[in-house]
């Protein structure tokens, strides 16, 4: 059985011999990631072959962990955010002063799990802040809207941040046509079937703001859209939106849910299958 | 609510939330919206994405790319890099006594100084503000090791600090201050202060 990590009780920190010792003998991988940035930082530029080979295995595991929480479908499959949020947790270790670089001795994994999330986070921001309002637009040319594939033009960003007017849809999906809605008259019980069977978090990751996002996960999970109940939480408060805009940002993400392929094939008689 | 949590940082108050749930419930959002109403938007979207890694198994660990494991490193490189000589260069400027330090401790001002030597003021106040180009002439730095009651050495490492550390005046109001520097001869003979005599002693053609 191959060790594992935490297995070894690692040299002091302060220990130069004994990091040499474990980097000769390969056993970097068996200690805790805390261990090694502690190691990281309290050597210093003692030994740069040690300094090195510390950096390097925890430049490793930090994209290890970040890797295994981006999602291929963010731009450039990812490695955009990963490689920055790398160079955050570097400065970090390297300012042992600071708070991340104090955090990440004592919990390596959650520090960098949450500068991953804080980065997420902040792309998700800086998409869904307004800029201009919207103009009204013309209604769409016959035919508009339905050659591309699902999902890509969906834009939280025009979205009024803190606005309860909704009248101006967001995606692409409000401009299908009655008949392309497949699923907007699904019970969510249904729905939630029809989504086991098809990729949904493919699908959503195309919806770039946030508050949609979250809006119709909760609404997945039966969260009412507004409760006049004491105590009791709405989509609305949680979002802090009116009803009205939190059911047009459920309406919007399952109209892109129903443009997608998978559905629409969910939706046809399936060969053998009894109607 | 956890007691911990206890001050407003922002990153305290969200790597709180973030330890706290794996997957906040709409309850718990609301519940630490309202508690910090300042960070009410951050929570949100901290939330959203928490939702977002609940729904997706992250499974084993991921196979690294090795172009990426590569850049990540030179990068982590780079940083190490940039920390040392950041830190170096701090630690020079900590053991650094600079010139306006030394005439201070004469108890003079730079065109007191200017006066004693007989050399323009601007000489000084170009070299004491880091915008003159080593090296100087030996008979100026000779004549002012005396009245800054300082030695080669000190005077060597002020004058590097100076350099590295130039004052950069106040801004133009379409353009950020600029530092240009001439050198020890060049700053001499452009003294409109000086007779051309007295160039001459300093520019040591006498």
């Amino acid at each position: 059985m191959g060790t594992k990590v935490g297995d070894e009780t690692p040299p002091k920190s302060t220990d130069l011999a004994g990091w040499r010792e474990a980097i000769a003998a390969g056993r970097l991988k068996s200690f805790r990631l805390e261990a090694l940035a502690a190691a990281f930082q309290d050597l210093g530029h003692r030994d740069t072959q040690v300094r090195n080979a510390l950096a390097k295995h925890l430049s490793d595991s930090v994209l290890g962990l970040l890797r295994r929480r981006v999602s291929f479908s963010k731009p450039n499959q990812g490695q955009d955010i990963i490689l920055r949020v790398q160079g955050e947790v570097f400065s970090a270790l390297l300012q042992p002063q600071s708070a991340d670089g104090r955090a990440l001795r004592k919990a390596f994994g959650p520090r960098v799990e949450f500068r991953l999330k804080d980065a997420l986070a902040a792309e998700d921001r800086e998409r869904g802040m307004p800029t201009a309002r919207k103009e009204k637009k013309a209604p769409p040319a016959e035919g508009e809207g339905d050659a591309e594939e699902p999902g890509i033009d969906i834009d939280g960003a025009r979205e009024p941040a803190d606005s309860d007017d909704v009248s101006e849809p967001t995606c692409r999906a409000d401009r299908l046509s009655p008949q392309e809605d497949v699923v907007d008259d699904l019970p969510s019980d249904e729905m939630e079937k029809m989504f086991d069977e098809i990729n949904v978090e493919q699908i959503l990751d195309s919806v770039t703001d946030y508050r949609k996002r979250l809006a119709f996960r909760l609404y997945m999970e039966d969260v009412p859209f507004k409760t006049t109940k004491e105590n009791t939480v709405s989509i609305a408060s949680v979002l802090d939106v009116s009803e009205k805009t939190a059911r047009d940002w459920v309406t919007e993400v399952r109209q892109l849910l129903g443009q997608h392929q998978g559905v629409k094939r969910l939706q046809q008689p399936r060969v053998g299958v009894r109607s | 609510m956890t007691n911990r949590i206890n001050a407003a940082d922002r990153d305290e108050v969200l790597f709180a939330f973030h330890q706290a749930y794996e997957r906040p419930t709409a309850e718990q959002i609301v519940e630490w919206t309202n508690r910090y109403p300042q960070f009410a938007e951050d929570i949100r979207a901290h939330a959203a994405v928490a939702w977002d890694w609940a729904a997706r198994p992250t499974g084993a660990d991921q196979e690294v790319d090795e172009i990426v494991s590569a850049r990540a490193y030179s990068q982590a490189l780079n940083l190490i890099y940039n920390a040392e000589m950041s830190s170096a260069a701090s630690e020079k400027e900590a053991t650094c006594r600079t010139f306006q330090q030394m005439v201070a401790a004469v108890g003079k001002e730079t065109y007191l100084l200017a006066r004693e030597i007989d050399v323009g003021r601007g000489v000084l106040a170009d070299l004491f503000n880091g915008w003159m180009r080593p090296p100087i002439r030996q008979r100026l730095l000779d004549a002012l090791l005396g009245p800054l009651r300082t030695t080669r050495e000190e005077f060597n490492s002020a004058l590097e600090c100076a350099l590295r550390q130039p004052y950069l005046g106040h801004a133009k109001a379409d353009q950020a201050p600029v530092v240009i520097q001439r050198s020890c001869d060049e700053i001499i003979r452009g003294d409109s202060s000086m007779s051309q005599d007295r160039k001459r002693y300093w520019l040591e053609e006498d």
